[in-house]
């Protein structure tokens, strides 16, 4: 069942976003678009169906629009035109303050550079989730404290993240995210500024705890190998669209086109002569 | 020469409106003259009231609850301790009073204002050509009509050194908060904090060291309009600044001067001292 | 500027050759400059401008104007670096009471009579002013002793200490600060009264003009001649008068005991002694100008309404008080003076 579901979506920065759209929707490339109006897209006309309880990849290089596209999901930015479900219901609809009530129950986030308190300690980070929504403080912070347990952080409750290393930075981010009990955790790149040993460790508790949670994850990448490690489901976006969505294997197998083919050789290649998966 | 028919003054219409509002408002702008008054005569009081140790004392703990060390309460002692050997005990106090009154109005005003001016571009185009304004406008242009309507004395020098000192405070307030992390912000907006938990959760907090340094780049500046203040009225160290400048007793001058340094000196180390414990990276 | 300095210089001339067959040649026929102070208070700038116009126009003399502060220009009066100096207070300087004991500067004649200075209230706190709709708030208020009465003192209330009431003094510093803080001890006000030292000339200013405005009570030191003077409708309040004995007590004695009225003061224009001796036809005129403490007022109130220039403000008295300085002048410079102002 698809849990997320984006229909038509474009994104189109700058001030004359409108026309740049209309444009775009008629065909005209994007750097003539650029040229003629100072508009970038984003995304260009953007279908995706994403799976309940499973973690779905969106993979991509930088400048892909893929950060983009993952902050549609939670509305941290706004289509310029096209729907986004979420169990079938259009969240473009909500009201400022049901937004807010989506966010809190049903979606959570987890950042690249970890988007933590820098003025708050471990546990008070750990249950910001529950503290937005008014959950009495010694509650939200017992619930706070068993993520912190989950991701192997004990002990460190009171520290603040700039006692810590980036590793446990990132584990103090997914206690954060997995804390706010939501159906939907958002991961941008949540393992990118990481080192390749903390970082497969990281991939590996991942794996492990949704073996058991089930959530429905988001996750974005611009490696291929982690995408490959932990996706359930992958999709590969260029320029703003997507190019391929499929399981590991048909990514592998058949490749959609050239683009999505120089990926997957790449993969093949560079670990048969280095030996360490990147 | 500039062709005379091109010139225009404005010196009659704004003449006209600071009468109007003398006759029509005066007593409306003298009431809130007395209501500003009387918080500052409270605060003097207290001052006045307190026994020299016991102020000196007052300020020595301050100072180490901001640094947690010995020498600066040492130095805010042994300097306050100077400035009443030289005589300059009371008057050392109502200064004191009147920076703490325009310091804590300048807060009261130049948080709100530093934050609008963050979040809404248009203040910010409106506010930021304003605060160059009022750092660079002679200060007795506005403080004549402000005599006229806020009376002479205590209150008009409170505001124009409100005038003048608090614009950093607005600056950096503005900086603090546009310099927090946006993945910070876009941390708790994704947790579903509303507008009001991500200023008082998440930017403000983090801001404060900012807003501290402006908030002791506001004391300086306040403190550089004692001697002005004095000129309208305002009683305490810079009216013997005034005294020995207008009767060439040097000596006397220099005395209150340096009374005016040492507060400087006491409230800028205090201040630093805040701002740094609160520094965290 | 020096369009304006040759055409004096070419009336000169003609003057020159037109009066030629004078019984004996002016200080100014002789083509010798005259050298006035251009000092910079609003009644010393006056002055000098009318004394500009009357020498310049009616006697065709070629007037120079030095300018510097008081101190200075006393100096260069005592050297004969300029001839007259238009408004000097006789007796404030050591410097000038020197140089007059030793003969090198004298006085020529007043500008003015009695600049009085003392303790002021708007007229309608005591007799009010139907037209602006002011009943008298102190109609018994006369004299300086009343002052200490409750009734009065709360009229005078000081907002940053309610309990007295405020007597505005002069700017910090003045010399006449100190003269009054020893009145108000000596008078026994000191404690009804707070001290007010208003920092600045401006601020006192100020002051006193918001109350006006406001129609409400003020008590303040004041001195003649000035535009406030000659713009408000005020009162002076009566004080014991002076006595030398009285006002030695005031400025040296301490606890003071008693005061009384300020000394009149004396206002004079000072000239060289020097240039006094070469040129008696000027002298002569400068014994005849004085004009009345109101006028000067009204001519410095004049000024600081129309925002007009020393020079206007002169042109403007010349203009309305023809009754006046045409008896200081001969009538051949009268008309020469009218001309100009044409």
């Amino acid at each position: 069942m698809a849990a997320i579901e984006l229909q038509n979506v474009y994104k189109i920065f700058g001030r004359r976003n409108k026309e740049a759209l209309k444009m775009v929707q008629a065909g005209v490339s994007k750097a003539d678009v650029l040229a003629k109006t100072g508009c970038v897209v984003a995304l260009d006309d953007v279908n995706l169906s994403i799976g309940a309880s499973q973690i779905s990849v969106i993979m991509g290089l930088s400048g892909s629009g893929k950060s983009t596209l993952v902050r549609h999901i939670n509305r941290l930015i706004e289509p310029t035109s096209g729907k986004i479900l979420y169990n079938g219901e259009d969240i473009m609809q909500l009201t400022p303050s049901g937004l807010r009530k989506f966010r809190m129950h049903h979606s959570s986030m987890v950042f690249q550079s970890f988007g933590l308190f820098p003025h708050r300690t471990v546990l008070q980070n750990a249950s910001y989730g529950h503290i937005v929504r008014g959950t009495k403080k010694a509650e939200a912070e017992a619930i706070g404290k068993k993520w912190i347990d989950a991701v192997g952080l004990k002990g460190y409750e009171n520290k603040y993240p700039s006692e810590l290393s980036g590793g446990m930075k990132q584990r103090v981010g997914l206690a954060r995210a997995l804390a706010a009990d939501t159906d939907i955790i958002l991961m941008d790149e949540a393992f990118s500024a990481l080192d390749p040993l903390i970082r497969a460790e990281m991939q590996d508790q991942l794996i492990d705890l949704q073996r058991n949670l089930a959530k429905t994850i988001v996750f974005i990448t611009h490696d291929l190998d982690e995408a490959l490690r932990i996706g359930s489901k992958i999709s590969i976006l260029k320029d703003g669209q997507v190019v391929q969505t499929g399981l590991p294997d048909d990514i592998l197998r058949n490749p959609a086109n050239d683009y999505v083919a120089r990926f997957v050789e790449r993969r093949v290649h560079i670990p048969a002569q280095a030996g360490v998966s990147k | 020469m500039f062709p005379k028919s091109l010139e225009f003054s404005i010196s009659q219409p704004i003449n006209d409106f600071v009468a109007f509002l003398i006759e029509s408002y005066g007593e409306t702008f003298r009431a809130i003259s007395n209501f500003i008054l009387s918080g500052l005569l409270q605060i003097e009081w207290v001052l006045r009231a307190l026994p020299w140790w016991g102020t000196i004392l007052i300020f020595m703990a301050v100072a180490y609850l901001c640094v947690r060390n010995y020498k600066l309460p040492l130095l805010v002692g042994g300097l306050l301790m100077l400035a009443g050997m030289l005589g300059l005990w009371d008057l050392t106090m109502q200064t004191l009073a009147l920076m703490l009154m325009a310091t804590l109005i300048s807060c009261l005003v130049g948080i709100p204002t530093g934050v609008l001016v963050a979040k809404v571009r248009v203040m910010r185009n409106i506010l930021i050509p304003m605060l160059d304004i009022m750092q660079t406008m002679p200060s007795f242009v506005y403080l004549i009509p402000a005599i006229m309507l806020f009376g002479l004395g205590k209150v008009p020098a409170v505001l124009a050194t409100i005038i003048y000192g608090v614009p950093p405070l607005i600056r950096l307030t503005s900086l603090g908060i546009r310099q927090v992390d946006q993945e910070v912000v876009e941390a708790a907006l994704a947790f579903g904090s509303s507008s009001r938990q991500i200023l008082f959760g998440v930017e403000l907090p983090l801001a404060v060291p900012t807003i501290l340094a402006g908030l002791n780049q506001t004391i300086m500046m306040s403190l550089s309009m004692v001697v002005v203040s004095s000129m309208i009225g305002a009683r305490g160290l810079g009216q013997q600044v005034l005294e020995g400048i207008q009767t060439l007793d040097v000596g006397k001058g220099l005395e209150a001067g340096v009374g005016i340094v040492i507060l400087a000196v006491v409230l800028d180390r205090i201040t630093q001292g805040l701002g740094q414990s609160q520094r965290r990276d | 500027m020096s369009l304006k300095r040759k055409s004096l210089a070419a009336a000169a001339l003609f003057l020159l050759a037109a009066t030629s067959n004078a019984s004996a040649e002016s200080y100014c026929e002789q083509g010798k400059p005259l050298r006035l102070a251009d000092v910079s208070w609003e009644s010393g700038a006056f002055l000098t401008e009318l004394l500009t116009k009357i020498f310049g126009d009616g006697y065709g003399c070629k007037i120079e104007k030095v300018s510097g502060n008081s101190l200075i220009m006393s100096h260069a009066l005592i050297t004969g670096d300029i001839d007259i100096y238009p408004e000097q207070w006789v007796g404030r300087t050591e410097v000038m009471n020197k140089a007059r004991a030793e003969g090198t500067v004298r006085a020529a004649g007043h500008p003015y009579l009695d600049a009085r200075e003392g303790w002021y209230v708007p007229d309608y706190v005591v007799n009010g002013d139907p037209e602006r709709g002011i009943e008298p708030l102190a109609p018994e208020l006369k004299s300086v002793e009343q002052l200490a009465d409750p009734k009065i003192r709360a009229l005078f209330s000081d907002p940053e200490e309610p309990s007295k009431g405020r007597f505005l003094n002069c700017p910090t510093g003045w010399s006449c600060e100190r003269l009054n803080t020893a009145k108000l001890e000596g008078y026994g006000l000191d404690e009804y009264y707070t001290n007010f030292l208003p920092g600045s000339g401006a601020a006192l200013d100020a002051e006193v003009a918001s109350s006006y405005l406001r129609k409400q009570p003020v008590l303040f030191y004041y001195w003649n001649p000035t535009a406030l003077m000659g713009t408000y409708k005020l009162l002076q309040l009566e004080e014991p008068a002076y006595s030398d004995e009285c006002w030695d007590g005031l400025t040296s004695s301490d606890p003071k005991t008693q005061a009384c009225a300020f000394p009149l003061g004396e206002v004079v224009y000072d000239v060289n002694v020097k240039f006094a001796d070469q040129a008696p036809d000027i002298i002569e005129i400068l014994s005849k100008a004085t004009i009345p403490l109101e006028t000067i007022n009204e001519a410095l109130a004049y000024m600081a309404k129309e925002k007009a220039e020393p020079a206007d403000a002169a042109t403007w008295f010349l203009k309305n008080y023809a009754h006046l300085w045409t008896n200081w002048v001969s009538t051949e410079a009268a008309e020469k003076i009218n001309q100009g102002l044409n």
